[in-house]
C-alpha cells in the first residue's frame, strides 16, 4: 500500500493498526489464541507482531528508509490528540486499570486517592498530574506517557496526513484513504475499552495546567487549542460495586501478567531439552495418562 | 502421580475420592463444595497441615483470576487426594476414629446465585462457555438488569441443566458431599453465624497453629434478595430439590417481586472490561500450557540454534524467541 504510519498510542492507535493490517492484508487473527502475552482485551492484540503482520520502519535498508520518507509514492500518516484528554486515557488504563505490565512504580507513585473512604477518580486524576510533572522522567520510561512529539517527530518525518483522532470524521477520513489505496472497504472499528467517564469530569483548571506544563512540546508542535477547564471539578467516587468490580479487573490483570511471565520464561535450548527429556521419560514409562499442564512446572 | 483404587469402591466412594482432600497430618478429610467457602477452607486447612507453598503462584499457568484461587492448584495447597492413596490407608481414614471427616455447606439458592454471578455473570475460567449463550445478559436502556439476568439464568438452569453441570460449580452439593460414601463428623453451614469459625477452630485445635479465616470475597455485592423472586427460587429449588432432601435446608421465603437490580452505565462497562479480562487470561493461560511438549522442546532448540549461529540476529527478543 505504501503507507508508512507512526502509531502514538493513545491516540487510535489500536483502531488504525487493525485497519492498517487489514488493508494491506497481513491481519491475522488465527494467533490471538496462541499467543501468550496479556493484553487487556483480543482487540489490544492487533499491537502483536505475529497479529498484525506490519514491518516496522527498522527492518528496512537504509535505502529503503529513505525512500519511504521522501518518495511522494509513499503516505506518511500520524495521529494525534489533545494532550490532556490523552493523557487522561493513558492514566486510566495504565495506571488506573492497571494494564501496565513491566512495572509496579508507575502504579504505586501515582497511587489511588480515596475520598471518605472510596476510589476518588477526580482526586486520584489529580494526583497522578501532580507526580507526572514532578517525576516526568519516571512515568516517560513508558510510552504512553511521552509527549506526542517525541513519537511522531515531525521534525524527521513529512506527514502528509495528520490524522486528530478527536475531532470528528478525521479517522473516517484516513479509512477512505486506506480503502483508495488498498480496493479493499476499510471501516474503523469502535473500541469500547475506556470507563466511559468524560475528561471534563475529573478534570479542573490545576490538573490541566500541570498537564499542559508536562506535555507544552506537544501544544508547540501540533498546535492544539488550550482548552477552558473548570475553576474545580466535583469528587467522583467507585460506588462498593465499581470498586469490587475493579478490584477483581485489578487482580485478574496480575494474574494474567504472572501467567505470561512464567510461559515467556519457559524458552531456549535448555528449557527444549527438558521438554524433550519428559517426554521420553513418559514413552519409555509407558504413561497413557493424559498430561496435566497446570499441574507441571 | 500414583492413582490408587479406592478402598471401597462403591461408585459413591470413587467418586468422592476424586474431588476428596486429605491431611495427613492433621488426620483431616474434607471434601470441598464449589462456592461453599471452599478457598477458604483449603487455606486455613494448608496452613494447619503446613503444606503451604506461596512460593510457586508466580510459576503456576493456571488462569486462576485471583491470586486466592491459586490455592486450587495442588502445588499450592500440598494437600493430597483421597484417591492417590493405597486402599488400607483410604479405608482407615474413612472408618478411624482419629480422623474427623468434614464438609462444608450452604443454602441452594444462595450457591446458586454465586455460582452463577461468578461463572456465568462475570464468565470466570471453567466449563460453562455453552452457559453464556443459554444464560445471556438481560438489558434495560443498554445496562444490565442483574434481577432478570438472574431469572433467565434459572430458566435456562432448570429446562437444561446438563448443560450447566458439567461444570461443578452447578452440581448439587448432594452429589459432592456423599453421606452415602463418607460419615463426616462435621457438616458445616458456612452461612449460618460461626460456621467458618468452627471449621477454623477445628483446624487450631489439630495443628496447634493460630489458623484463622480470611475473606476471599469477589462477588460484586449485590444482595440475592435483591436479585431473586420467588419465581426464580422456586425454579432453583426445584432443581437443587436433593440438596433440600439431604440437608434438611429450609426453604427460603422470598418476595413475589422485586423491584429491577439494574446495573449504571459505568458498572456495565466495568462488567465488560472484566468479561475482556478474563477472556484474555483464559487465552493466555491456554497458550502457555500449549508450550510444554516435545514438538515445543525441539522448536526452541532450533531456535536456539539458529540465534547462535545467525549472532543473535534471529529470535532476538523475547516475543520471538517465544513464538
Amino acid at each position: 500500500m505504501r503507507v508508512l504510519y507512526t502509531p502514538t498510542p493513545k491516540a487510535a492507535c489500536t483502531t488504525i493498526k487493525m485497519m492498517l493490517a487489514t488493508a494491506e492484508g497481513t491481519r491475522n487473527s488465527d494467533v490471538v489464541d496462541r499467543l501468550a502475552v496479556m493484553h487487556v482485551s483480543r482487540a489490544q492484540t492487533i499491537h502483536h507482531p505475529q497479529v498484525n503482520g506490519l514491518s516496522t520502519l527498522a527492518d528496512f535498508s537504509s535505502r529503503d528508509k529513505r525512500h519511504m520518507l521522501t518518495s511522494p509514492d509513499w503516505l506518511r500518516v500520524t495521529s494525534v490528540r489533545d494532550p490532556i484528554s490523552r493523557a487522561y486515557s493513558a492514566w486510566e488504563n495504565r495506571i488506573f486499570m492497571r494494564a501496565h505490565r513491566r512495572t509496579t512504580t508507575l502504579i504505586e507513585l501515582a497511587h489511588d486517592v480515596r475520598t471518605d473512604g472510596r476510589v476518588d477518580l477526580a482526586a486520584s486524576f489529580a494526583h497522578f498530574a501532580k507526580v507526572l510533572g514532578e517525576k516526568a522522567d519516571v512515568f516517560m520510561t513508558d510510552h504512553h506517557f511521552l509527549p506526542q512529539t517525541n513519537l511522531a517527530r515531525p521534525d524527521v518525518i513529512d506527514y502528509d496526513t495528520l490524522v486528530r483522532v478527536d475531532q470528528p470524521g478525521e479517522i473516517d477520513a484516513l479509512a477512505r484513504v486506506l480503502t483508495a489505496r488498498s480496493g479493499k472497504p476499510i471501516v474503523p472499528e469502535r473500541l469500547n475499552e475506556g470507563l466511559g467517564v468524560r475528561v471534563e469530569r475529573v478534570c479542573d483548571i490545576h490538573t490541566a495546567n500541570r498537564l499542559m506544563a508536562t506535555y507544552a512540546s506537544d501544544y508547540e508542535a501540533f498546535d492544539f487549542p488550550r482548552r477552558d477547564w473548570a475553576p474545580s471539578v466535583e469528587p467522583l467516587m467507585l460506588s462498593d460495586m465499581e470498586a469490587r468490580m475493579l478490584g477483581n479487573y485489578r487482580r485478574a490483570f496480575e494474574r494474567a501478567v504472572s501467567v505470561a511471565r512464567e510461559a515467556q520464561r519457559r524458552t531456549g535450548a535448555r528449557y527444549g531439552v527438558r521438554q524433550m527429556r519428559r517426554a521420553i521419560t513418559k514413552v519409555a514409562r509407558l504413561e497413557n495418562s493424559a498430561t496435566r499442564p497446570k499441574e507441571t512446572f | 502421580m500414583t492413582v490408587h483404587a479406592v478402598g471401597r469402591s462403591t461408585p459413591a466412594v470413587r467418586h468422592i475420592g476424586r474431588s476428596t482432600l486429605v491431611a495427613p497430618g492433621l488426620k483431616v478429610l474434607y471434601t470441598p463444595t464449589t462456592k461453599v467457602a471452599c478457598t477458604t477452607i483449603k487455606w486455613m486447612l494448608a496452613e494447619a497441615e503446613g503444606s503451604l507453598r506461596t512460593d510457586v503462584i508466580p510459576r503456576l499457568l493456571a488462569a486462576n483470576l485471583h491470586r486466592s484461587q491459586t490455592i486450587h492448584n495442588r502445588h499450592v495447597s500440598g494437600l493430597q487426594k483421597l484417591n492417590e492413596l493405597p486402599p488400607h490407608q483410604v479405608e482407615e481414614i474413612l472408618e478411624s476414629p482419629e480422623w474427623i471427616r468434614l464438609a462444608a455447606l450452604r443454602d441452594p439458592v444462595a450457591r446458586s446465585y454465586s455460582a452463577w454471578e461468578n461463572r456465568i455473570f462475570m464468565r470466570a475460567p471453567g466449563r460453562t462457555d455453552g452457559g453464556f449463550e443459554l444464560a445471556p445478559d438481560v438489558l434495560r436502556d443498554g445496562c444490565i438488569d442483574m434481577t432478570a439476568s438472574f431469572a433467565r439464568f434459572s430458566e435456562a438452569l432448570e429446562q437444561q441443566p446438563q448443560a450447566f453441570m458439567r461444570d461443578h460449580h452447578f452440581v448439587p452439593q448432594s452429589q459432592v458431599v456423599r453421606t452415602d460414601a463418607v460419615r463426616y463428623d462435621l457438616l458445616v453451614r458456612v452461612d449460618e453465624p460461626g460456621g467458618v469459625d468452627s471449621i477454623a477452630a477445628v483446624f487450631r485445635e489439630r495443628s496447634g497453629k493460630d489458623i484463622q479465616p480470611q475473606r476471599h470475597n469477589e462477588s460484586i455485592g449485590v444482595p440475592l434478595d435483591r436479585a431473586c423472586d420467588a419465581a426464580t427460587a422456586a425454579r432453583l429449588m426445584s432443581v437443587y430439590r436433593s440438596d433440600y432432601d439431604a440437608f434438611g435446608f429450609e426453604r427460603r421465603a422470598f418476595a413475589p417481586s422485586v423491584e429491577p437490580y439494574v446495573l449504571s452505565a459505568s458498572e456495565t462497562q466495568l462488567v465488560t472490561l472484566v468479561r475482556q479480562s478474563v477472556e484474555r487470561v483464559t487465552s493466555v493461560s491456554r497458550a502457555a500450557q500449549s508450550k510444554m511438549s516435545a514438538r515445543f522442546g525441539v522448536r526452541q532448540i532450533r531456535k536456539a540454534f539458529l540465534r547462535r549461529i545467525t549472532f543473535g540476529r534471529m529470535y532476538n527478543t523475547p516475543r520471538g524467541i517465544h513464538w
